[in-house]
């Protein structure tokens, strides 16, 4: 972030004036972009809360200010935390029950597609609610969510995967990444979805996923198999699969 | 929020070794009032319109997000698995401001919003790997009419 503003001034040749957000302040002290709004908040959400909008204007207007204030390299800090939506700490109502998970790829698959299926009714209600979804990366549509479990389920189990019936985005084994993101986004959505629930963390969302459903331990087991791949294009893969601190079971 | 403690030791080192380049300063740039300036939002979380190409891991390409796009359009593909992806699920404008940016219009704060504005993938191991993309986006936004970009991280 803070090299491309320098970029993208000296590609404007002085025409476009540049300010921004920065999570890590280390990097602006380091980098030294024209202008800089240091945010205490986590990575992932750099103008602070979801559903907040007076807060996230507030983030975006202080930085549109060093427009106007600063007259050298300038980082300001800004001086709230994120606010936090409810006092209770937030805990999944959805109960998926996942069982142990089966070593034959027949009966993983049906084992995630039915916890899947437990999720579809809350995942149709985040629709209704937010009118969107942010699924769909891998080239899945929301109504293929199953055949990505079959996907998981098979390299998860030593099959080779097909092919099936998804306009894949990617090749093997980027396509592995993206039906996981797509997967944990359609779980997040689905776990988020229930009318006056608190707003998860990140934490408590992969806290979740990765110790609480069939799903996180299917992800462990993918992770386990990449890293033994000879394919360095396939052990390469595992860092964009599971977040740092959720790798082993609590 | 992001302080060095509260990030798993693995993430918080490698936000603490990435490569932080010297970069030969530009010309300091005294931009118009904010009221009469047109602002574009520039952002590295990996976003694109849903029927858009999908980043690659490490790609240094940008991603054009029209100023009238429907958030339901717009998808992120970012490679890391390090950062909170549910304020951006929950609010798009978590991570893109784009409806705050339009309060801001509309109460007079800023003169303008771009007609397009620009996405890029983060967690570059080598932040000048977008060099060449960075320096093309300031000229297209100059063409444009832009006065200002807001840059935002995940």
């Amino acid at each position: 972030m803070c090299a491309l503003s320098h970029y993208i001034e000296r590609g404007s040749n002085g025409r476009v004036a540049t300010t921004g957000i920065s999570l890590i302040r280390r990097h602006p002290e380091g980098m030294k972009p024209p202008r800089s709004l240091w945010v205490p908040f986590p990575l992932g959400r750099p103008l602070g809360s979801p559903d907040h909008p007076d807060f996230q204007r507030d983030v975006l207007l202080n930085a549109l200010q060093l427009l106007e204030t600063a007259t050298e390299p300038t980082i300001d800090d800004y001086p709230q935390d994120a606010p936090i939506s409810g006092d209770d700490p937030w805990a999944c109502a959805i109960m998926v029950s996942p069982p142990e998970p089966a070593d034959e790829t027949e009966a993983l698959r049906d084992q995630l597609v039915e916890e899947i299926r437990q999720l579809a009714p809350w995942h149709r209600e985040s629709i209704n609610r937010r009118g969107r979804t942010t699924v769909g990366i891998s080239g899945a549509t929301v109504e293929q969510m199953e055949d990505l479990a079959v996907l998981l389920a098979d390299f998860a189990t030593g099959t080779e995967p097909s092919d099936g019936e998804i306009d894949w985005n990617h090749p093997m084994p980027a396509r592995l990444k993206f039906a996981s993101d797509d997967l944990r986004a359609f779980y997040h959505e689905s776990a988020t979805a229930q009318p006056g629930a608190a707003y998860p963390t990140d934490a408590d969302l992969n806290d979740w996923l990765f110790n609480q459903t069939l799903l996180g331990t299917v992800l462990r087991q993918i992770v386990g198999r990449m890293r033994e791949s000879e394919d360095r294009r396939v052990s390469g893969m595992v860092i964009g699969m599971i977040p740092a601190g959720f790798a082993r079971a609590r | 929020m992001v302080r060095m403690d509260d990030l798993h030791p693995d993430m918080a080192n490698n936000l603490l070794n990435l490569p932080l380049p010297e970069i030969e300063p530009q010309p300091w740039i005294t931009p118009k009032p904010l009221a009469d300036s047109t602002v574009a939002i520039v952002t590295t979380a990996g976003l694109h319109p849903a029927g858009d190409r999908p980043f690659n891991p490490g790609s240094n390409e940008y991603r054009l997000i029209p100023g009238d796009i429907d958030y339901a359009d717009l998808r992120m593909s970012h490679l890391s698995v390090n950062f909170d992806r549910s304020g951006f699920q929950q609010d798009i404008n978590t991570v893109f401001p784009l409806e705050r940016l339009r309060e801001l219009q509309a109460d007079g704060a800023v003169g303008g919003i771009s007609r397009y504005h620009y996405s890029f993938m983060g967690a570059q191991a080598d932040p000048t790997n977008l060099e060449s993309t960075g320096e093309e986006i300031g000229r297209l936004l100059a063409e444009d009419g832009v006065d200002a970009a807001f840059l935002t991280p995940v």
